[in-house]
This record gives structure tokens, C-alpha cells and sequence, in this order.
């Protein structure tokens, strides 16, 4: 019946909010694609997802870019591409009409049915998958190769994946800390395993209180999180999109109350998967180390 | 009514059709030469690109608009008059919740395969409609009202478990099924066609077959009965047929309500109510109202497009809230 569809419309509009931070993680991308030849001319490229926008504008390959979708913000420069479409579907007949040399599409975000489309009326089609951090530097050195920047998508590829290992060894090994991530406040939200946050958690040496949810993006219930009591909260916040947090200030008898120890990362460097989110990471594991250094010198309250 | 306005009517609805078709080929996000269309259509083109949006994307679309939007209709036309229900909508046996969950298992399980989809969504849809009828059948088929709770009920089933399938999966196949359900024609292609307009005749076909005896089911049972129509095989033979029409339909393009809810009572009041002009009319004004619904989907945001069933959600209970209004207290 129709009113199964209004619900499931007004669940949408409900979660919406929560879908805007998923969104971010459009951003999610790389592996997979298929190395390309270097073409003489500078390809035209239509660019299908924010962070490959951002890899690209790091190589310098920004005005190769003639159209993107919503959410491409960063850089500044970024925000003048012509957008065709967003995560809900493509502007097919604004790609054609741009004749691209090549589209890039980022597999989980992009809409099935507009890459089986336009792989149909015979466009170039290229795939890019993120799951992990490594994937970055792999994405920097294809993208390199399609707007013919290979050398400098080499530097950059592997200063990126130094300054991983320097992060994880100066971190990784330091004493667990537990945390709860709130992803988002209503539903509460948070992150297990398979998310990409997860990361992130790990390379600080963190211990999620929800790694082994089933889903990698569940809703769980505040007497869970109290039950859990973790040594930090950490609320990610986005300046673009701004959000409600929950007043975690209601349950002073939480650790993680009690000690003052609330962080709140940028989720635009976090969620995103491009340069910047190592400084996301590096951050985030600087405060989850002060937090942790705290709880030594407290030993009584310690964040194991 | 004169004899010579209902001729009018039909006339100018025709019309509008066939202005609406041209109109809508040469509205889109990009904007083509009037010149270029029937070349581009009917003979040789030079600009490929210009072709390929023509023929590839936008003449399939507005098909598919005028081949779905004209089943959806028909298949409300022909389930009020059945049931005698004038809230009664293609989507009665829980078939939109069926087939959300067969193309969220599609998605979820086999997104490399791109017949996977319409194929599950219709298997989702056919397993629907087949414990409703089965529920009712159990229950003799003493009561219709019978079969459209069974359809509430089914509906919130199938939905809890496609709920529990999403939840339990990555973040965007919920994103993937959800605006799936919201519905879009950007899925034509020449095979959805080819599927769906069958189905299509095939219910307008025997629509007209059997008008006689849809006609005096409008009356009642007894009514019917009395008039020598076996009323059980009729109404199980419809309710079949548009259940397969509806789902077919709903395979390709996803969820759009309230165009089998709204068309066929505004054919009630512009041409009135027999069987065959109320098939007839739902037909051309149900494929009419969708391609218009789909260039607005198409161009009304400059970069980006609309779900259809949130327009056509829309205008569909505003269409209603106005005619509750102006009947006042007379029954629908």
C-alpha cells in the first residue's frame, strides 16, 4: 500500500540528519580502479565524488575537472565545478552533453543503475572503493596517472603513507583506552568493525565499546553506553553541517563525565577520505592521548 | 453532459497527450534544438550526443512514463470498481513493501547483476500478492474488506523484515533501496518497455472483455450475481492481472503512489464512470500526469533530480485533501 511508502519516506526525512553525516562518508573511496593510460591531451574528467575531487585538486589537476556532485566543498575552488546530480541519482544527460574522457565514480555512492547507464551509451567509466587507510595513497597515484601527474601523486602517495607509520607506531602500541564514538545523538548512533571511523580508533589506540556490532553503523541505547561506561566520548562535529549532540552532562556518574573527558574532532577530516584526514586522525589521537595520560595520573579512574 | 462536449473532451485530452510527448522529449537538463528532433528520431542525426539523449535517455523515459503511469491508473480503475472501493490503490496487496524487499536483497546480495533488481522486486512484489490472496482464500473470500487488511498486514511484514535486512547492512545499500522505493523512471530502458506494455494491453484487453460484468460488479454482489456474473472468478482474474500489471510496473520504476489512488476519480468527474471510458481515460490521463510529473523531476532542481512518487505524493493528497473538501459529507 501506499502509506508503507509514506513511512518509509517519513523514516527517511526522520534519519535524515543521520543520512547527512553517512553521506560524508560518500567520501569513502579508491582501490580498484583501473590504472589508466596517459592520454595526450588533458582528460576531461567528471569527477562523481567529493574526496576524489579533493585528490585531484592536491595533484593539481582541479581545472580538469567539468563537473562534480553535491558535497564537492573542498577546496574553495571546488565549489564553482557545475554539479550534475548527487548520491540519489545522475544527470545523465548533462554528462553526455559534457563529452567527458573519462567519469569517475565511487562505488557505494554512486548510483548503480546511473553507472550501468552510462557504461551502456558507451562512457569511460572508472571505479573507486576506499576501505581502508592504505586505499588513499592507491587512489593518489591512479589519479595521478589520469590527469598526468604521476610523479607528484608518487610524493605526495608516499609522504601520506609514512606519515600513517609514523602515527601508528607512535600510538598503536600506547595503552587501550575505551571510547564510544556518537556518530549521531537520534537516533544514537555510533560505529563498529567495519566502519571507517574505526580506522581511526585504531591507529590512536583506542578500544570501541561497540566494535563487534553486528552493523557497521548501529543504533544502540544510552543504557548500553552507560552499562559500557567508556573512558572517553568522542562526539565528531562538522562545520559545514552542524548537529545536535547529546547532553551527555545528564549522567555525571559516567567516567567519562566525571573526568571531563569529551572530545569533539572534526568529522569533515575524519569522514572523508582524502590528505586531510590524517590530520583528522593525527588530532584525534593527540587528544585520545591526553585523555589517556590523564587516567594514569588518576589511577584510580582508570580508562581500561 | 452533451454528446458533443464529451467528444470535445476526449479530443482535447488526445491532443494533449500527443503535444505533451513532443514537449517532454525536448525538455530535459540539457537544453536541444527543436529543429533536431525529428531528424534526430526519425532519420539520420549528426550530433551523436544529441542522439544518444534523445534516444537513449529521454524517448525510453517518457515510454516508460507513459506506459507506467497508464498501468498504475488502469490497475486503480479496475480494483476500486472491483472491490467497490474508491480508496483502493495498485498498491493494495502490499506489493510496494514486497518489492522493496526483493530489491533490497537484490542490492544487498547481487549488485554486480543489473537484472537482479526488477527480477527480485517483481518476485518480492508476486510473494505479496500471493499471501494476501492466499489469506483470503483461507478465509473464503467471505469479505474484500478481508484482503485489504491481509494487504496492511503483509505490507508491515515484509517491511519489518527488509528494516532488519537494511540495518544490518553497509550504510548506503539503505540509502540505495529507500530512494529505489521513492521512485524514478530513470531506469527505462527498451526492455522495461518490452515487459511492461504487454501487461498493459493485455489488462485494457480484457477490461474491455469483461465490462459488462465489471460494470454490474459496481452495483453489489447480489446485483451481480442476479445479472448471471460469476463474481468470484471475475474479481480473482483482476485482481491477478493487475497485481502482475502493478508489479511489473513497480519492478522498473520503484514506488509511485497515488497515481492508481488519484487518476481514475479524476476520470470520474471528467468523463464519468462506466468501465470502459473509466479504463480508457485512467489510461490516457494516467500516462499523461507522469511523463508531465517526470519533466518536472527532470528540470525542476538545475542539478539534480526529484524522486517521482515524492511529486506525485503530493499533488496526489493535495488532489484528494480538495476533493474531501468540496464533497463535504458525501461519500467519495
Amino acid at each position: 500500500m501506499s502509506s508503507t511508502l509514506s513511512r518509509n519516506l517519513i523514516q527517511f526525512f526522520r534519519n535524515r540528519g543521520l543520512f547527512r553525516v553517512i553521506v560524508v562518508f560518500l567520501t569513502l573511496s579508491v582501490t580498484q580502479a583501473t590504472a589508466e593510460k596517459a592520454a595526450a591531451q588533458p582528460a576531461r574528467l567528471v569527477v562523481l565524488a567529493p574526496n576524489l575531487v579533493e585528490l585531484i585538486y592536491s595533484l593539481g589537476g582541479g581545472a580538469q575537472i567539468v563537473a562534480t556532485t553535491d558535497h564537492a566543498d573542498y577546496p574553495a575552488a571546488a565549489l564553482s565545478i557545475p554539479r550534475v546530480g548527487n548520491y540519489v541519482g545522475i544527470q545523465l544527460e548533462k554528462v553526455l552533453a559534457l563529452k567527458p574522457d573519462a567519469i569517475l565514480v565511487w562505488e557505494t555512492g554512486t548510483p548503480t543503475a546511473d553507472i550501468l547507464k552510462m557504461q551502456q551509451l558507451g562512457l569511460k567509466v572508472v571505479s573507486f572503493k576506499t576501505t581502508q587507510l592504505e586505499d588513499i595513497a592507491d587512489q593518489l597515484r591512479q589519479l595521478g596517472v589520469l590527469v598526468q601527474q604521476q610523479v607528484k601523486a608518487e610524493e605526495l602517495a608516499s609522504a601520506y603513507l609514512q606519515r600513517l607509520t609514523d602515527l601508528r607506531q607512535q600510538y598503536q602500541s600506547e595503552t587501550a583506552v575505551s571510547v564510544f564514538y556518537e556518530l549521531w545523538d537520534n537516533p544514537l548512533s555510533t560505529i563498529s568493525r567495519d566502519a571507517w571511523p574505526q580506522q581511526h580508533l585504531k591507529v590512536c589506540g583506542a578500544t570501541n565499546i561497540f566494535e563487534n556490532a553486528s552493523a557497521a553503523y548501529p543504533q544502540v541505547g544510552l543504557e548500553q553506553v552507560i552499562a559500557a561506561d567508556p573512558a572517553i566520548i568522542i562526539q565528531p562535529i562538522s562545520k559545514n553541517e552542524p548537529r545536535t549532540l547529546v547532553q551527555w552532562q545528564r549522567w555525571p556518574e559516567l567516567k567519562a563525565i566525571k573526568n571531563n573527558q569529551i572530545i569533539q574532532p572534526d568529522s569533515d577530516l575524519l569522514h572523508r577520505a582524502t590528505l586531510r584526514t590524517l590530520d583528522g586522525v593525527a588530532s584525534l589521537c593527540r587528544e585520545i592521548s591526553k585523555s589517556r595520560q590523564f587516567y594514569t595520573q588518576v589511577p584510580a579512574t582508570s580508562g581500561r | 453532459m452533451t454528446k458533443y462536449l464529451y467528444s470535445i473532451r476526449w479530443l482535447l485530452l488526445l491532443l494533449l497527450l500527443i503535444f505533451s510527448c513532443v514537449w517532454c522529449l525536448n525538455t530535459g537538463a540539457v537544453a536541444l534544438n527543436w529543429q533536431l528532433l525529428w531528424p534526430c528520431i526519425f532519420t539520420e542525426c549528426h550530433a551523436l550526443t544529441e542522439q544518444q539523449i534523445l534516444l537513449e535517455l529521454r524517448l525510453p523515459r517518457i515510454l516508460l512514463g507513459l506506459v507506467a503511469g497508464a498501468g498504475l491508473a488502469l490497475s486503480g480503475a479496475l480494483l476500486q470498481n472491483l472491490s467497490r472501493n474508491m480508496l483502493a490503490d495498485p498498491y493494495l496487496f502490499g506489493i510496494i513493501s514486497g518489492a522493496g524487499l526483493g530489491a533490497t536483497i537484490a542490492t544487498l546480495f547481487l549488485p554486480q547483476y543489473a537484472i537482479a533488481l526488477p527480477l527480485a522486486a517483481f518476485a518480492g512484489a508476486l510473494l505479496a500478492m500471493v499471501l494476501v490472496l492466499g489469506f483470503a482464500t483461507l478465509g473464503g473470500w467471505r469479505r474484500l474488506d478481508t484482503v485489504v487488511l491481509a494487504g496492511v498486514a503483509v505490507s508491515f511484514l515484509l517491511s519489518a523484515v527488509t528494516s532488519l535486512l537494511l540495518y544490518q547492512s553497509e550504510a548506503f545499500a539503505a540509502n540505495r533501496v529507500m530512494f529505489w522505493l521513492m521512485g524514478s523512471l530513470a531506469r527505462a530502458d527498451y526492455q522495461a518497455l518490452a515487459i511492461i506494455t504487454p501487461c498493459l494491453i493485455l489488462c485494457f484487453v480484457l477490461g474491455c472483455l469483461f465490462r459488462r460484468q465489471l460494470d454490474a460488479l459496481q452495483w453489489s454482489d447480489q446485483t451481480a450475481h442476479s445479472l448471471g456474473v460469476a463474481v468470484l472468478p471475475v474479481r480473482l482474474l483482476f485482481l491477478l492481472l493487475t497485481a502482475a500489471l502493478t508489479a511489473c510496473i513497480v519492478a522498473y520504476c520503484g514506488g509511485i503512489g497515488f497515481v492508481g489512488l488519484m487518476i481514475p476519480h479524476l476520470v470520474r468527474l471528467l468523463f464519468g464512470g462506466k468501465t470502459i471510458v473509466l479504463l480508457s481515460g485512467s489510461m490516457l490521463c494516467g500516462g499523461l500526469f507522469l511523463i508531465w510529473v517526470d519533466a518536472g523531476a527532470r528540470t525542476l532542481l538545475p542539478t539534480q533530480e526529484i524522486p517521482l512518487g515524492v511529486i506525485t505524493s503530493g499533488i496526489g493528497s493535495l488532489f484528494f485533501l480538495l476533493l474531501l473538501s468540496r464533497k463535504g459529507n458525501h461519500t467519495l
